[in-house]
């Protein structure tokens, strides 16, 4: 990009600006004492190319208008590979702008208009603002080390578009780290969870044999218990009525004897009257019966028959009775052989082992503990309170005893009872409560099977997804590797360029006294001092010395962007790059200037006074007029 | 005659594709790598180029598009 003329009016401390006819390489010198509107040129050119200057920007941009204007304007005619355009910007002190670029084949027919100017003009010639900035546009501000992380040098490097994605991919990676740590996380819990679970093989199977066990001997014990209280039951009945039994008895037997005996008397008289009625003494009891009954008219004979006959039947009756007592009597001896057969079975019954005589521990069966692990409460205690709660066995053997013979009274079978149902009843609520555990324990233990074949499964899950989300991060990492490794050695070959360069544009500007710099990656600067036959730091060496060299390396970035992204002649803006500069050395460095080659070809350099041999090809003296600067155009009135 | 500190690039030098660089430094990392100790995991290394390869070139015809 060349300039070729500038049309400005009511801009900066200019009225009027008009240069035409500007040489197309060379040096083009502005000069003039402090605040005659040099550096004002090179502002109005950046605000022609990109609506703003380097100090003003955004609505601030108001500010280029002339004091005591409302408005301005510029219009800037440049070339860019061999064709003709022109930019125009209009400003108002409010900031407000309107704009419009034209090819001058075409100038009917706008490139772009309005706030497409900027953009459309950036591809046009190239680069955008912070590239001119950072290259072709030197400010009227200490010269610095170019930075090497600007969006202009890392362009230039080329090196932008991998470290961008680099840059993605390392969001992508942090994404994708965190989730991966997420993961962990989960597993190790997952993990600690099942070690928590992990089920003892055969462990169920032992729970339901314990089950079982318990089940039957809980079904003994109630069935023990239940056929105690009916033998009880039957034996209180037995023995409440073995209570009269002998009185009974005896009453029965004396009724059986007198009745037999009254019967053996009256058969005796029977046959007497009947078959000896004349021996001695039967006329006289025959007289006398028949003095009884001489008013019935009964013989003596019949009412003998009768009483022999009645008698008999009493007799009859006895025994009846007496048999009806024996069968009683024998059915209250099976009972109270019942009773005593009941006692046997308890004595034969197997007492609880020792295990499951102690209380199940709180946390039941499901932490794998075993009856005969002893929980809170068990202890050597309970030993003792079950020998008290049985009676012993002499006693028990005195008590069947009695009870076989009826002699146990009910009260005291009873009491004895109640001492075998406590027994029982404990053993009993024992039981219940070792198979509630023990319930409790299969249940959780078969919860905690199910949750650990969760757990695996998922574990197993998580596992793949952890490994596929380790092979996506490893790529991942190795692409950003890789870009990484790709921008280090393009900005390394950048520098290596860059230092190649400017080392040897460096000697021209310093006279021979630094010869080569050295360039790194990040763009630091050190220098090869032939004096002192050393390298050295930017800071060892003079302000004036610094500048030359970072001249020398603008100079150099310039040409870089120009190489890679114009590709065509380039100006170049320097205000006052040699302020500090005697003479000689502004000569040399001028020289140096117009002899650099490569793609820059117009200088703009500002400095208050140029020397009279300089090699200038258009030098604009500054400030003759306060606010008009005219060249090439006719002088405005 | 007199060699300028500044020349003009050729056309082709100037405008290497990043993608052509990276692509170029790759296979020269990948022939480094097969020496290396530790050796090369190859299909990695091509899974972890085409990966990257194929954002630069979708950047590159990003930017393409937009000029």
């Amino acid at each position: 990009m060349i300039i070729l003329r500038i049309e400005a009016e009511r801009l900066h401390r200019y009225r009027v600006l008009r240069l035409a006819d500007l040489p197309e390489r060379g040096i083009i010198g502005l000069s003039g004492d402090n605040e005659s509107g040099k550096s004002a040129i090179g502002e109005i050119i950046c605000f022609a190319l990109f609506g703003r200057t380097f100090a003003l920007a955004g609505e601030r941009i108001g500010k280029l208008v002339h004091w005591g204007a409302g408005e301005g304007a510029v219009t800037l005619r440049f070339r860019v590979k061999g064709k003709g355009y022109e930019v125009s910007r209009h400003l108002t002190r409010d900031g407000t702008q309107s704009a419009r670029l034209i090819a001058l084949e075409t100038p009917n027919e706008p490139l772009a208009r309005a706030d497409a100017v900027t953009p459309a003009l950036t591809r046009l010639v190239g680069f955008g603002f912070d590239d001119y900035v950072e290259t072709c546009y030197l400010a009227q501000r200490e010269i610095a080390s170019p930075h090497p992380h600007s969006p202009a040098v890392r362009a230039m490097v080329g090196a932008a578009p991998l470290q961008a994605c680099a840059a993605a991919l390392d969001t992508e990676l942090a994404t994708a780290e965190a989730a991966q740590a997420a993961r962990r996380e989960r597993r190790l819990a997952l993990t600690e969870e099942q070690a928590q679970l992990a089920p003892e093989a055969g462990r169920a199977q032992v729970l339901e044999r314990q089950l079982a066990e318990i089940g039957e001997r809980e079904a003994q014990r109630a069935e023990r218990m239940q056929a105690l209280q009916g033998a009880s039951d039957d034996y209180s009945t037995a023995y409440r009525r073995h209570g009269s039994h002998g009185a009974r008895r005896a009453l029965a037997g004396l009724f059986a004897n007198i009745a037999l005996l009254a019967v053996l008397a009256l058969g005796a008289l029977w046959a007497m009257v009947h078959f000896q009625p004349a021996t001695w003494p039967m006329p006289v009891i025959i007289a006398w019966l028949e003095g009884l009954i001489a008013e019935t008219g009964l013989t003596a004979h019949a009412v003998v028959t009768a009483v022999v006959v009645i008698f008999g039947g009493f007799l009859l009756l006895t025994w009846l009775w007496l048999a009806v007592l024996a069968l009683g009597l024998r059915r209250r001896r099976a009972r109270a052989r019942r009773l005593a057969r009941e006692l046997d079975r308890l004595d034969s019954l197997e007492p609880l082992p020792a295990r499951l005589r102690e209380t199940p521990g709180a946390g039941g069966l499901a932490g794998g503990g075993e009856p005969g692990e002893a929980g809170p409460g068990a202890g050597p205690d309970e030993g003792p309170h079950l020998l008290i709660d049985r009676p012993d066995v002499e006693r028990r053997a005195r008590l069947r005893q009695r009870i076989l013979f009826l002699e146990a009274a009910v009260a005291e079978v009873c009491s004895a009872l109640e001492h075998e149902a406590v027994w029982l009843k404990r053993d009993l609520e024992r039981l219940h409560a070792w198979q509630a555990a023990t319930r409790n324990g299969l249940a959780r233990l078969r919860s905690d099977g199910q949750r650990h074949q969760e757990l695996t499964q998922e574990l197993a899950s998580l596992d793949q997804e952890i490994a596929a989300a380790e092979d996506w991060m490893a790529t991942r990492r190795l692409a950003r590797d890789l870009l990484a490794g790709a921008a280090r050695e393009m900005s390394r070959r950048f520098s290596a360029g860059l230092r190649d360069m400017v080392s040897r544009a460096l000697p021209r500007f310093t006279e021979g006294h630094y010869e080569f710099l050295e360039v790194d990656e990040d763009l630091q600067v050190r220098v090869y001092s032939s004096d002192k036959r050393n390298l050295l730091d930017l800071d060892e060496i003079s302000s004036g010395t610094q500048r030359q060299i970072m001249l020398a390396l603008r100079l150099g970035l310039s040409q870089e962007l120009v190489a890679r992204r114009v590709r065509d002649d380039q100006f170049v803006f320097l205000d006052e790059p040699f302020a500090f500069f005697d003479s000689r050395r502004l000569r040399g460095a001028l020289k140096n200037l117009s002899e650099l080659g490569g793609d820059l070809t117009q200088y703009w350099v500002v400095a208050q006074r140029f020397p009279q041999d300089a090699p200038i090809g258009l030098e604009i003296a500054c400030g003759q007029h306060p606010d008009t600067l005219t060249l090439g155009f006719p002088e405005v009135a | 005659m007199i060699k300028l500190p500044f020349s003009r690039k050729a056309p082709e030098e100037a405008s290497i594709k990043p993608s052509v660089a990276f692509a170029a430094y790759c296979e020269a990392e990948r022939e480094r790598r097969r020496d290396t100790a530790g050796g090369l995991d190859e299909q990695r290394f091509q899974a972890a180029l085409d990966l990257a390869l194929e954002r630069l070139r979708a950047r590159e015809a990003a930017e393409e598009n937009q000029r």
